[in-house]
Formats: structure tokens, C-alpha cells, sequence
């Protein structure tokens, strides 16, 4: 998620506001550290213009 | 690099801290150490002080401090509040178990202080044995049927109700 919003030049801060969630959530989000509920992985999706699984990659250990 | 504001009313720890600081101080003095009640009051309006001011941070702390935030704060919220209502109980479980010893201990030493004391108490009451098992029983002392004579050249023994021993 990082190298998208990198890619569109977004701070975290920018897209912690367009989502309506804090800076540290979306922080704890790209480290991995924080799963977020479907509602703000779909909202994340929408904003990037991708789908959810294109954006979230379970882990190998987990599936 | 976009400051994302605060959200949330910051005013709810400050307001929790203030008002049960207030409560307390309130009943100190009541309860007649106003010089401990003026110290409970600077302590409280500094740390009502200090929330208010650390709840409009930026922060994760912030944020559990204030009523709002996003849902990872939310959660982080409940999360800290469940694990200081497990401390709470813990704690008085702990404070529970520590009085309810004390209480055994103090009662035991009241009795056996008692008995050392008091030479011509009854002897149920300076029983050893009741003693360690920290009860203490209380005998009634008997009603005299008619006014107990008094004899002055007597002494002592004529106050006592006839039969009482």
C-alpha cells in the first residue's frame, strides 16, 4: 500500500485525511503491524482505483 | 507534510480527573484533613491539566485519552480498557485477601492482648485457643434480678450481682 501512495505522491497524512482515519493507522497499515476492518480496506481500494486483493496480499502462513 | 487535527472531544479525561479529584478532595475535607484535601485539589487540576493537554495530541495516546479516533484507536481503547479493568480486579482480589488476613491477624493479636491484659476476664475470653483462631466472643454480663447490695466495707466483690462469677 505504501508504493501505491507513494506512487501517486500522497503523504501519509494526505491519505489518512481522505480515508478519515489517523496518520498512524495508516502507518501501522503498510508496516503490516494493523489489519484493517473490510469497510476501511474497501474504502483504501476505491481510493487507489484497485481491488481489494490486488492491495492486500494474505500471507502464505495464514491461508 | 498535512496535520490531520485531533478529532474528538478532549475535555473527557481532563473532565473525569476534575470531577472525581473534586469528589475526593471534597470528602477529605469533610472528613477533617483540609490540609490533605488542598494537596488532592493541585494535584488533580494539574492532572486534569495535563490530559487536557495530552489528549489534543496527535497521538495513540491522545486519542484513547479523548472520546473519538479512528477504529485501530477504538480498539486500542478497548483493548487498554479491558486490560486495566483485569488490573482493577486483580487488585482488589489482592487488597481483599491482604485485608482479610490483617483483619485474622489483628483480631488474634486483640484477643491475646486482651487476656494478657485484662487478668480477671472470664476465661472463655483468654482461651489460647480462640485466640488463634482469631474469634472473639463477648459475654453478656448478667442482669441482676434486684439491685446489687453495696457494702462499702465490703469492697469489690459486694458490686458484683450475686451468682455472677
Amino acid at each position: 500500500m505504501g508504493e501505491l501512495r507513494a506512487a501517486r505522491g500522497l503523504s501519509q497524512g494526505e491519505l489518512a485525511s481522505a480515508l478519515g482515519v489517523s496518520r498512524q493507522t495508516i502507518n501501522s497499515i503498510e508496516n503490516g503491524r494493523y489489519l484493517p476492518s473490510l469497510p476501511l480496506a474497501l474504502d483504501i481500494a476505491r481510493n487507489f482505483g484497485e481491488t481489494v486483493e490486488a492491495i492486500f496480499i494474505p500471507d502464505q502462513e495464514e491461508t | 507534510m498535512t496535520h490531520v487535527m485531533a478529532r474528538g472531544h478532549r475535555t473527557a479525561s481532563a473532565a473525569v480527573l476534575a470531577l472525581g479529584g473534586g469528589a475526593l478532595a471534597t470528602a477529605t475535607w469533610v472528613g477533617g484533613d483540609h490540609i490533605l484535601s488542598i494537596g488532592l485539589i493541585a494535584f488533580y487540576v494539574i492532572a486534569a491539566g495535563l490530559a487536557y493537554v495530552w489528549a489534543g495530541r496527535d497521538s495513540d495516546v491522545g486519542a484513547i485519552m479523548r472520546v473519538g479516533g479512528d477504529e485501530r484507536q477504538r480498539r486500542l481503547d478497548r483493548d487498554a480498557t479491558a486490560l486495566s479493568g483485569l488490573a482493577m480486579g486483580l487488585t482488589a482480589i489482592a487488597g481483599a485477601i491482604v485485608s482479610a488476613a490483617r483483619n485474622h491477624v489483628t483480631l488474634a493479636n486483640t484477643a491475646s492482648s486482651a487476656s494478657s491484659a485484662a487478668p480477671h476476664t472470664p476465661s472463655a475470653f483468654s482461651s489460647s485457643s480462640v485466640a488463634a483462631k482469631g474469634k472473639l466472643r463477648l459475654r453478656t454480663r448478667p442482669r441482676c434480678a434486684s439491685p446489687p447490695p453495696y457494702d462499702r466495707a465490703a469492697g469489690q466483690e459486694a458490686r458484683r450481682c450475686p451468682g455472677f462469677a
